[in-house]
């Protein structure tokens, strides 16, 4: 007797248990049928294009198609995990679980301390960070081609300047291992910036919090070090009035530790910043800019607020200074460059900037950066770039 | 009882027919991008009658008119040896024509627009051809990511075909319809 009300008993709970399980599921299910979907928008929180419907719009040869190739599951499955219920709880959940268990010192963006985010140590066995070597021949001989003087500025992984606030179980970083060899392999002046910004008494300041970027502090003890060796006369902070935006960086998108708080973007006004021109693209079908700050990207909505520096990346652009030195200088870069590049204009009449990652050899009407050298009377060249664009395949094979 | 039973089984398939969504194929972004898997092409079936002969520069010049892009200069790059260089595609690989390799490129300066056609040696060289393509548009998925995420999925959707010799890759801004303008083009 005992037995047979045990049994029933124990069939009421296993019957409890499927009927929740299906409860969950099925809310879960109602709930994503239900909600209001970003399918194919711009999730502002992520800066990523969500999946979007994968059946919309198809007719049934497409659908076929899709099916055949295997991209409608994949489709929906994309579709599924970008719109279910409560999403950004659930990343969110699973980044500060792991943070909890020790584990996110080995995820892509680590939290260190003070709510400071990092990006994990680029892997340098991997065949996508294999070009340091080729792109140290190519910038050599583009150099000596031209007849200029050059200097290679790797702005480091801000984790190399504040070491001590990393997690303990962090991976090394190859960055120094990088700037020795390319001293070694190059003619280039190549100052050494982690002892530069890890000397700093405050070094927490030349790097942003949630952005792997450096600040315009960052940039500007980076002009100054250079100058020097430059011969010009670096301007000083004292000289500009300084604007703050509240806003988000690459790290925090990536990361799920939602709760980290707002970054401060500072944006440098000087007269004559505002009076410079800053043409994008090639001569004869260039966007011609007034002043070096894009103020559409310093609006509240907007994501990316580091875009505002020289109107984002672009193949090439050129900053005219009517209060120059008569000087021009040319910087092959990523987009470190961005903020760096106005200091130098304060300085220089012409500042030429390339950035070959993306489309500067994909536009026809460009000309060959060696072109430009000659058109402008170049003799000095920076190259400014993170580690990761150094050691990877930024097109520099292409400089002639 | 037996209406439970009916309710839960019929919730039960339908989390099952959800979960069919698991089966998904690979995830276009490898851990190593140069290293990508390419799955994504037309092979010519062996019982097809001799191959067409195309003229890459005309099929190259049809595909840009043909097509819709996001960037109103996708213009003609007319140095072919560079365009090999870029790519890093084996020169040696690529068919010739008058003296001249048999490639052809539009592409544009704001966008990752882009039509190139290449004529291969052989089915073997078009395929390395594409691997090589491959390489530099997930080099672009990767700076895209962070800095222009709207193009994104025409990088990861780009129409690539192999067919024989011929290799047809666009990037545009409607892939889907590009798809069935070179498929018609190649007839």
């Amino acid at each position: 007797m005992d037995l047979e009300k045990k049994e029933k008993k124990y069939t009421k709970a296993q019957l409890a248990l499927v009927i929740a399980f299906c409860a969950v599921i099925g809310l879960c299910f109602i709930l994503f049928l239900a909600l209001p979907k970003q399918a194919g928008k711009l999730s502002p929180l992520e800066f990523r294009v969500l999946q979007d419907h994968p059946i919309k719009g198809k007719d049934a040869a497409a659908l076929r198609e899709d099916i055949v190739k295997g991209d409608l599951s994949s489709n929906v499955d994309s579709f599924l995990e970008d719109h279910f219920p409560a999403r950004k709880f659930f990343v969110a959940a699973n980044a500060y679980y792991l943070r909890a268990t020790g584990r996110n010192a080995v995820q892509p963006v680590i939290m260190g301390r003070g709510d400071r985010l990092y990006d994990a140590p680029i892997d340098l066995r991997l065949k996508f960070y294999s070009y340091l070597e080729e792109n140290e021949g190519c910038l050599e001989k583009f150099a000596a081609d031209n007849g200029l003087e050059y200097g290679i500025v790797i702005a480091p992984n801000s984790a190399l300047t504040s070491v001590s606030d990393l997690p303990k179980l962090h991976l090394e970083y190859p960055d120094a291992g990088i700037v020795d060899k390319l001293r070694q392999d190059t003619s280039a002046f190549v100052p050494d910036l982690v002892e530069l910004y890890s000397s700093m008494e405050d070094d927490e300041r030349y790097f942003y919090r949630t952005d792997h970027h450096w600040t315009m502090d960052g940039a500007h003890l980076c002009y100054r070090a250079l100058c020097g060796i430059l011969g010009v006369t670096p301007v000083e902070k004292s000289e500009f009035t300084v604007e703050e935006y509240e806003f988000y960086g690459s790290y925090y998108r990536k990361s799920g530790l939602w709760l980290t708080s707002p970054d401060k973007l500072e944006i440098w006004r000087s007269p004559k910043l505002d009076n410079m021109t800053v043409s994008i693209g090639p001569e004869v079908r260039a966007t011609v800019h007034k002043g070096v700050y894009d103020e559409e990207k310093l609006k509240e909505n907007e994501i990316d607020k580091y875009a505002a520096y020289l109107y984002s990346n672009n193949g090439l652009t050129v900053i005219e200074n009517p209060e120059g030195n008569g000087e021009a200088l040319m910087i092959i870069k990523d987009s470190y460059g961005n903020s760096i590049a106005p200091l130098f204009a304060m300085n220089y009449s012409t500042v030429i900037m390339i950035d070959t990652r993306g489309n500067y050899y994909q536009d026809a009407a460009l000309p060959m950066p060696s072109e430009l050298v000659a058109k402008y009377g170049v003799t000095k060249l920076l190259v400014i770039m993170g580690t990761e664009s150094i050691v990877s395949n930024s097109q520099l094979i292409y400089l002639r | 009882m037996k209406k439970t039973v009916k309710i839960i089984a019929a919730v039960l398939a339908l989390v099952f027919a959800l979960s069919l969504a698991a089966c998904r194929k690979p995830d276009p972004k490898p851990v190593d991008p140069t290293n990508a898997p390419v799955n994504d092409t037309t092979e010519a079936p062996a019982t097809e009658a001799p191959a067409r002969e195309y003229d890459v520069d005309e099929l190259a010049k049809a595909i840009r008119e043909g097509c819709t892009f996001e960037d109103q200069y996708v213009e003609k790059i007319e140095d072919r040896d560079f365009i090999l260089r870029y790519y890093r595609i084996d020169a040696a690989t690529v068919s010739e024509k008058d003296g001249a390799k048999e490639v052809a490129s539009y592409s544009a300066g704001s966008t990752p627009d882009l039509v190139l056609v290449l004529k291969a040696n052989d089915e073997a060289g078009a395929k390395a051809a594409l691997e090589a393509v491959q390489a530099m548009i997930d080099s672009y998925i990767e700076n895209y990511t962070t800095y222009g995420p709207e193009q994104i999925n025409k990088l990861e959707t780009a129409v690539k075909i192999v067919k024989g010799q011929l290799l047809v890759v666009v990037i545009s801004a409607d892939n889907d319809a590009a798809y069935e303008t070179v498929d018609k083009l190649l007839g």
